[in-house]
């Protein structure tokens, strides 16, 4: 297309606007200010929506801790320590109806003794039932 | 000024940074954004302090977006020269008082640009040329040819076709050439 420059012309122009869109995409004509950089950075903190805050971290849990929530909590740990408390009840009670002959038996396995040795009134209540 | 520590992160990603409260993506996108918006304002304006007011607008609205940016729709640069080239619009228009897009093509023994730039440096003699051409054409010639942008980037921020983009461009380096034509020798070019 002729426009009124000559092709040797029009090459000429090409290359000067070539030079000249390069010469002002480096310039600093058209590079912001530091302080105009400044305010922007300044505005840009303005406006920023905050951060969101993290939950803070529950406390660490002891053993005893660990275990009490373990078992069930208070209604658990009462009802561990009143089994506890019963079946130290009921070994102490029982030890009265033991007698060394028959522990003696038990221990040696000699079954002779056995029966009749576990005092009380077994032949009684053999004779009664 | 600090550099940018993002510099693998895309506008997007430092947006979306920038909404959930990052104060170093704030950094970033700020020193990142800043310059290139200036230039393109202060080359649209000719005028250094109304491309400042023009930048802090386009950079507000941006920050006042962040919290709703929708990531992948547009990127954040197009959107940010689009706000830019209206915001710049309007002000010119306001100037003249009269319709941007009315405005002549410079008539072809019209070099009057170049006649008052006796003295000047190039860029400036440049900037000159380019505030006498219709915005659209003063637009995509900057987009182009100075902020090194493809068509189909430009295309989408004037919101116009590609091939419209390419006869803006081509005419506005034409007029270009004519406006400068007489001032060769005195720019420091001659064809010998």
């Amino acid at each position: 297309m002729n426009w009124g420059i000559r092709m040797t012309d029009k090459q000429s122009m090409d290359d000067l606007l070539d030079n000249m869109f390069a010469e002002a995409r480096t310039g600093d004509a058209a590079q912001p200010s530091d302080d105009f950089m400044a305010r922007m950075l300044a505005e840009a903190e303005a406006h920023q929506p905050p951060a969101a805050t993290l939950a803070p971290e529950p406390a660490r849990r002891g053993l005893w801790q660990l275990i009490y929530d373990t078992v069930g909590g208070w209604q658990g740990a009462s009802g561990l320590v009143a089994a506890t408390m019963a079946s130290v009840w009921i070994g102490f009670s029982g030890a009265e109806t033991l007698t060394v002959e028959g522990l003696q038996a038990v221990i040696s396995g000699d079954t002779e003794y056995y029966l009749s040795d576990l005092g009380g009134d077994f032949s009684f209540d053999f004779e009664e039932g | 000024m600090p550099r940018d520590t993002f510099q693998d992160a895309s506008d997007d990603a430092l947006l979306v940074l920038y909404a959930n409260g990052d104060p170093l993506a704030a950094r970033a996108l700020t020193l990142r954004l800043t310059p290139k918006v200036f230039g393109h304002a202060f080359r649209l304006l000719g005028d250094r302090a109304e491309a400042e007011d023009v930048v802090q607008d386009a950079l507000v609205r941006l920050w006042k977006l962040a919290p709703d940016w929708r990531q992948g729709e547009a990127k954040v640069t197009t959107w940010l020269y689009r706000v830019v080239a209206n915001l710049c619009t309007d002000r010119l228009r306001k100037t003249r008082g009269v319709a941007l897009d009315s405005v002549p093509e410079p008539e072809d023994d019209t070099a009057s640009a170049a006649d008052a730039m006796q003295q000047r440096s190039r860029v400036d003699a440049l900037q000159e040329a380019l505030n006498t051409l219709p915005d659209r054409q003063k637009q995509a010639v900057i987009l182009r040819h100075i902020e090194g942008l493809n068509n189909p980037e430009i295309a989408e921020i004037m919101e116009i076709g590609v091939e419209a983009v390419e006869s803006l461009t081509a005419r506005g380096k034409r007029a270009l050439a004519k406006a400068l034509a007489g001032r060769k020798d005195e720019l420091g070019y001659s064809d010998d």
